[in-house]
């Protein structure tokens, strides 16, 4: 039997679209920064809540999806483990 | 239904937000909490016992203002009034402290919670007087709440002290923000052991627990919701809110730690009741 390999196509998630459009979703359903310019920073659980309420579907929640979201959404406040800080993903849009 | 509240430093503070606040009480000696469950009242006398001692600070919610003997100052006349608890003019504290073996910290609600001022009564009395010889507080030694100190001319000693036995000449107005007793307790290990279950949390051999941010932050939020009550407060995100504040976070790694000390806490989720003390606002009755 040969074995035929075909050459890796540089990577590109089947579920790409759906990870922008749950982050677009997200973000529209977080609390606004409290100022112009301030920091944006939420309350972890409205992160969490966010999420759920973005899903199609709660079977789909787990904690690997969501920290697949946070990674590039969000990073934790060293100053308030219970909050976090909103981020802008590198030449991501909103 | 009683709201939650959530007091948490060693301020006096109370906030009507889902935010965390400040801890209830002064703790008359800071760092020490109170154990409010063990809250002992009678005959106008409120002792609240620090965790794991029977000492503590007493409060009185009954006050007598009791004039000294008169001095003389110049041409003047003086009398100090002090407003002392009555439970020490009925001498029930004694017993009280004898009954319950209580260690008075000697804690004065003033002026942490409150203030004594001159009434307008007595400031009319006297507003002929020179303005550095007007009623003025004094701040008194415990259990005197507060004192109150009268210059006069000598022959408006009879006016004053008739004065001072028919109508209050001290108005007391403080509120020792108190708990309730059945406040509830939030158990760290009880939820830490939840996430050790779902995976979330590990603990060393010292009693330190650690975990993934992400992960503590999505199960943790997912316990709020499938077990509520391991929260203790009415809405479960602000016991979640002070546990969570409890972790040291790497933000590079992205990891969080809580210490065995903290682990073992049982957090006071405060109830408020606070301890309204008033003298000489009302008629005598």
């Amino acid at each position: 039997m040969v074995l035929v390999m075909t050459g890796c196509q540089d990577a590109r998630r089947p579920d790409d679209t759906r990870a922008k459009a749950l982050r677009t979703c997200v973000l529209a359903g977080l609390p606004p920064p409290t100022a112009p310019g301030a920091a944006w920073t939420v309350p972890g659980h409205a992160l969490v809540e966010a999420y759920q309420r973005c899903l199609e579907s709660p079977d789909t929640a787990s904690a690997e999806d969501f920290h697949a979201l946070c990674q590039d959404l969000a990073r934790p406040s060293s100053d308030d483990p219970s909050r976090v800080h909103i981020t802008d993903a590198p030449g991501g849009e909103p | 239904m009683s709201a939650y509240r959530i007091l948490a430093s060693a301020l006096v503070c109370l906030c009507s937000a889902v935010a965390l606040v400040s801890q209830p009480a002064s703790a008359a000696t800071p760092g020490l909490t109170l154990d409010y469950a063990r809250t002992l009242e009678q005959s106008s006398m409120v002792f609240v016992p620090y965790e794991g001692q029977n000492r503590g600070p007493v409060y009185y919610t009954q006050y007598t203002q009791v004039p000294t003997g008169t001095s003389s100052v110049g041409t003047l006349r003086r009398i100090i009034v002090n407003l002392r608890p009555s439970a020490h003019i009925q001498e029930l504290y004694i017993p009280f402290v004898n009954q319950h073996g209580i260690i008075d910290v000697s804690a004065s609600p003033l002026p942490a919670h409150g203030e004594c001022q001159p009434t307008q009564g007595i400031k009319d009395l006297l507003s002929f007087m020179p303005a550095n010889y007007q009623p003025t507080i004094l701040t008194a030694g415990y259990p005197v709440a507060c004192s109150l100190s009268l210059y006069f001319p000598v022959e408006y000693e009879a006016a004053v002290r008739d004065y001072i036995g028919t109508r209050p000449v001290i108005v007391l107005d403080a509120t020792v923000p108190l708990c309730e007793p059945t406040s509830p307790r939030l158990s760290v290990n009880a939820i830490n052991e939840a996430l050790r279950t779902a995976g979330v949390l590990q603990v060393s051999q010292t009693g330190v627990w650690t975990g993934n941010y992400w992960d503590l932050l999505y199960e943790s939020v997912r316990l709020t919701q499938t077990r509520p009550q391991l929260f203790v407060t009415q809405d479960p995100r602000e016991g979640w809110q002070v546990y969570m504040q409890l972790f040291q976070l790497d933000a590079v790694a992205e990891t969080a730690t809580m210490s065995s000390a903290d682990a073992q806490q049982s957090i006071y989720m405060c109830i408020p009741k606070p301890l309204h003390i008033r003298f000489g606002q009302e008629v005598m009755p």
